[in-house]
């Protein structure tokens, strides 16, 4: 039976609702009212204990609904339940709805046998009778009779069920998800009463501060409104696009004080010892006068060019920290530039250059602080750390608009950083060389920049205080990065001890990383190349210091997206030859262009296509821009010359194409001939297996090829006839589906047959709990992002070739996606630790 | 020095005639801004402290300040009672174990209590709250832990701090509880809460001298 609390100042005010409400409740629900004090002196007031024994009266598995009027009796009512223990207090909620028509709204739907979360949605709208009936609509309760234009509005409830909730990524993934319907979508969170917000805003969604156990209401008005309900429910119930295990990077409590003698207390946050001199940072922040603008056109027009070159910023930054610390923390990066283009922001910007013809510096500053400070509020320390983004992308667009760079003081000598905040864009300014320790004033292990001080070995201890900072600069410090602590001016003893430790951390940072250059074996000695993926210059060198053994596949997309005509010959050519000296004679296989689809050139002409991931695309692209394929087959091979490169063609579905495609490879070949040019004769050539066709043919490829690249990602989508970006068929394009498992064993075995070398280069590669598997079906090849190299070596390692051969059969014999991942997760936790 | 259970004991009752000797002064300022019972509220849960207490006497430190909290909670009837009482109540659970407070304890218990103040009323800094003298005493507090000082430095920089604190509500516009009804006519007054926070710590700091 549910029960229902009434909470008042006023004890006849509580009993009376209660008497109301009896009449409706015949007995079905328990009542119980908690109003006023028992000092008879002072009877007006509320008390939590009254609160907490009423609620006790009336509790039981069914759970408690509890009303009450104002100010003290929400605090009170708060207060009880923190004196209740956890189990039951998780049955109790509070509810803002109003205390009468509450009451009689809840008792009525609780006698009809809802539930408790349907009592209290009915409960918070039982204004809307007598609202209707007096024609006294509260706008900002019905926002639907201001803009609906009375469209058919829907809503569903969700709850949170990933550790650190909807914060900066996966509140980027929902803004991006909405995006993709017509329907106007806002979110609520109502245990916290926050929003609504629009989705199609970051720092709305942000501040709802939802996190895990919250309950969320999304509400959709428009044509496809029922669709975006489902895709977006779907989403956050599925755990926010995190994947596991992230509930590691939550925020660690500050340890308990206990400093010793001439040390300071901070909270861990990136491991490992520093020893040297403190060199204070101080980061000038923009300074921005208030100045009224004469032209406030001119002034929207800066604010924008501004706005766009930050983003252009924010985009370098995002594959900057997707090669140094790999896809899940470059994350960051794609929700700060969701920050800078949403339509909140620039709208209040705008409108106060319009409204108060202010200067664009000091109209983005306001918009942008004011939402900073809604994020400062928050209860949440997780989401709190979110406004040091929120202001790093900010200060992009102020540093745009100023002219003024803020740079990183040049360090002569090694040297450990002392600073007030640093912003994760900062980091990578940061010299790994001279850098040898990040002391922070401020800050949680979970800040963005911590994390990626963590992924460049940084020993960082953070949240010491403002007492760090009154230090002169050249004095000598100390910082333990696993404890948390900071040694000030340490004695000679304590600096040998120090020393010490430091020399054993560089030991074991060493011998991680020879480990990690050393060759990958199974456990019986069988050997296992491991490759990277890279789509850049800057990341081969990465690549060879994670422990590749060469780049797999070379994206080649980073020179032609962005501009408005092709790269030349020599371009190429110097990007080729430069990560091709980068690997230093390691081999490197240059995927040709693989355009279409999602993607798309000023200067290729494409045209709307009704499927374009089923359109024109890859080979099928540049066999008929030939001059696109000729110029980059050119630089290709000329990079060659003196270097093992290999070139790779995507999306071929056919021998044919496979064909057409070396034709013109000799032509070319050819032509450099006859000019006299150095280039790689006979260079490997190898085809893309990522189109079902190309399995079903593999064996005839094999005779016309040099070695097969399987692309897991794209092979899944065709193969299962699934887009893995919708959220409603997503899961049907699991790589560990029986039918993609059949087709990659038979391309293998393709290769295998023909005695060519098989890669696979997609997501699957890296996913560990498919390494035996992929061991089993014959793969000798690996090519994955580099920062997961390491892992993946070490799980190589686990596996002896019988082993993995035995997970393979029986992996092949299992009927769906769900049992295969079972055994194999099953299979990894039994398995002996390399 | 450390803090044993007799010294919690003596300085809840020194809160007790401080909130009496000020219970004009602070039904004063609650007047300009609020409805004028804080003095009476504070007096009178500060007494049922000390009345309990006297039948009562619980074993332990943490047992002692949760039950200051319980009786706060059920006598002081306005949002300070709930406010006062979280705070009594967290400072309580952060002693767990402990039967003497060593000068990081100490500064732990205040955390937990003024940590329990913020999150129970929502207000941040700058909102004319308890929280602007709580919140500057606990940055005080912590500092002077890091540079190394002992219990009697602490307190009477967080008292210093929470003076200061409770004097900077004054040009401040109340944004949380009854005064923001007002608001920019809350301009110009001190707020009572953030005046009783202060007494909290400076009683605190000269009962353990």
């Amino acid at each position: 039976m549910i029960g229902l609390v009434i909470v008042s100042h006023s004890l006849r005010l509580a009993e009376g609702v209660c008497e109301l409400v009896r009449q409706v409740a015949r007995g079905n629900v328990g009542v119980a009212a908690a109003g006023g004090t028992d000092d008879p002196e002072n009877p007006i007031g509320t008390d939590a204990m009254k609160v907490l024994q009423a609620v006790e009266s009336v509790y039981s598995e069914d759970g408690v609904l509890v009303l009450m009027d104002l100010g003290s009796a929400v605090l009170s009512a708060e207060t009880a339940l923190e004196l209740m223990d956890e189990e039951r207090r998780a049955r109790v909620r509070l509810c803002a709805a109003p205390l009468v028509e509450g009451a009689v709204a809840a008792v009525s739907q609780a006698v009809a046998g809802a539930g408790l979360e349907e009592i209290i949605r009915e409960a918070r709208a039982a204004l809307a009778g007598k609202e209707t009936q007096l024609g006294d609509v509260n706008i900002k309760a019905a926002p639907s009779a201001l803009a609906g234009g009375g469209e058919h509005s829907e809503e569903i409830l969700v709850t949170i069920p990933n550790a650190l909730g909807l914060h900066a990524r996966p509140g980027a993934q929902l803004v991006r998800l909405a995006r993709r319907f017509q329907a106007k979508v806002t979110l609520e969170n109502i245990t916290r009463q926050a929003g609504p917000a629009e989705a199609s805003g970051i720092n709305g969604i942000l501040a709802l501060g939802a996190r895990q156990g919250h309950q969320l209401r999304i509400r959709a008005r428009g044509n496809d409104a029922r669709r975006a309900l489902a895709e977006l429910a779907a989403f956050i119930e599925t755990g926010c696009g995190d994947k596991d295990g992230q509930a590691a990077t939550t925020p660690l409590a500050p340890q308990a004080a206990e400093p010793g003698e001439g040390q300071l207390k901070g909270i861990p946050a990136s491991g490992g010892i520093a020893i040297g001199p403190l060199v204070k940072l101080r980061l000038a922040s923009v300074p921005v006068t208030a100045q009224t603008a004469d032209d406030p056109e001119a002034e929207r027009v800066r604010l924008l060019h501004a706005v766009r070159e930050a983003q252009e910023e924010t985009q370098a930054l995002y594959k900057w920290a997707q090669a140094h610390a790999g896809e899940n923390e470059a994350g960051i990066f794609d929700a700060q530039s969701l920050f800078l283009e949403d339509p909140a922001l620039i709208g209040n910007a705008l409108r106060l250059v319009a409204e108060e013809r202010v200067r664009a510096e000091s109209a983005w500053q306001a918009a942008a602080e004011h939402f900073g400070e809604q994020l400062e509020a928050l209860d949440d320390p997780y989401l709190r750390a979110r406004a040091a983004d929120v202001a790093d992308a900010a200060a992009r667009v102020l540093r745009s608009l100023t002219g003024i760079k803020v740079a990183m003081p040049a360090l002569r000598q090694p040297a450990i950083l002392v600073a007030h905040h640093l912003a994760p864009s900062e980091v990578k300014e940061l010299d790994r060389e001279f850098v040898l320790g990040v002391c922070l004033e401020t800050g949680s292990a979970s800040a963005h920049s911590v994390i990626l001080a963590r992924a460049m070995g940084i020993p960082t201890v953070v949240g010491l205080g403002p007492g760090i900072s009154s230090l002169s600069d050249g004095t000598t410090i100390a910082l333990d990065g696993d404890r948390g602590v900071v040694w000030v001016a340490p004695g000679a003893g304590q600096m040998r001890t120090l020393e010490g430790r430091r020399q054993a951390w560089l030991a074991v940072r060493r011998a991680a990383r020879m480990e990690t250059k050393k060759p990958a074996y199974t456990r019986d000695r069988r050997r296992i190349r491991v490759l990277a993926n890279i789509s850049g210059v800057a990341e081969a060198a990465e690549a060879v210091e994670c422990g590749a053994e060469g780049v797999g596949v070379l994206r080649t997309e980073f020179l032609f997206l962005g501009r408005t005509a092709p790269p030349g010959e020599e371009e190429q050519l110097a990007a080729y030859r430069s990560i091709a000296e980068s690997l230093g004679g390691r081999p490197l296989g240059i995927r040709t262009l693989d355009i279409g689809g999602d993607k798309s050139l000023p200067y290729v002409e494409i045209g709307e296509e009704a499927n374009p991931f089923l359109g024109w695309r890859g080979i099928r692209v540049t066999l008929s821009r030939r001059d696109l394929l000729r110029t980059q087959l050119r630089a290709i091979l000329r990079a060659g010359a003196g270097h093992p490169v290999e070139v790779l063609f995507p999306m071929v579905s056919s021998l044919a194409e496979l064909r057409a495609a070396k034709a013109v490879l000799g032509e070319v070949e050819t032509e450099l001939e006859r000019e006299g040019a150095p280039y790689q004769k006979g260079i490997k050539v190898g085809v893309m297996i990522e189109v079902p066709a190309a399995v079903a043919v593999a064996d005839q490829l094999a005779g016309e090829a040099s070695f097969f690249s399987i692309g897991s990602n794209d092979l899944v989508q065709y193969a299962m006839a699934a887009d893995r970006t919708n959220a409603r068929v997503a899961g049907i394009a699991d790589p560990f589906q029986p039918a993609v498992l059949r087709l990659i064993r038979q391309a293998i075995q393709a290769g295998r047959d023909a005695g060519i070398g098989v890669t696979l280069c997609g997501e699957l590669a890296a996913d560990l709990l498919a390494t035996s598997l992929l061991i089993g079906l014959g793969l000798e090849e690996f090519s994955v992002s580099a920062p997961l190299i390491p892992d993946l070596k070490q799980a190589i390692g686990r596996w002896s070739l019988p082993d993995a051969e035995a997970v393979a059969r029986e992996a092949l014999a299992l009927d769906s996606s769900e049992a295969v991942r079972r055994m194999l997760a099953g299979m990894l936790e039994a398995v002996p630790r390399a | 020095m450390a803090i044993g259970k007799r010294d919690v004991l003596a300085w809840l009752e020194a809160l007790q005639r401080v909130y009496a000797e000020n219970r004009q002064h602070l039904t004063d300022l609650d007047s300009a801004i609020g409805d004028a019972d804080h003095g009476s509220n504070m007096d009178r849960g500060f007494t049922a402290v000390q009345t309990e207490l006297a039948k009562n006497v619980p074993a332990d430190i943490p047992s002692v300040l949760k039950m200051a909290a319980s009786v706060l909670i059920r006598t002081v009837g306005g949002a300070s009672g709930p406010l006062y009482g979280t705070f009594f109540l967290r400072a309580g659970a952060a002693c767990t174990g402990k039967t003497e407070l060593e000068p990081a304890d100490v500064v732990a218990m205040f955390q937990a209590g003024i940590e329990g103040v913020q999150q129970r009323g929502k207000a941040a800094a700058g909102d004319k709250t308890m929280v602007d003298a709580l919140l500057p005493a606990l940055t005080a507090m912590q500092q002077r832990l890091i540079d190394g000082g002992g219990i009697k430095g602490i307190l009477d920089r967080g008292a210093a701090a929470a003076e200061a604190g409770m004097l900077g509500t004054i040009p401040m516009q109340a944004r949380k509880g009854r005064a923001s009804y007002l608001g920019a006519r809350s301009i110009g007054h001190q707020d009572p809460g953030a005046t009783s926070s202060h007494l909290l710590l400076k009683t605190a700091a000269a009962a353990w001298s």
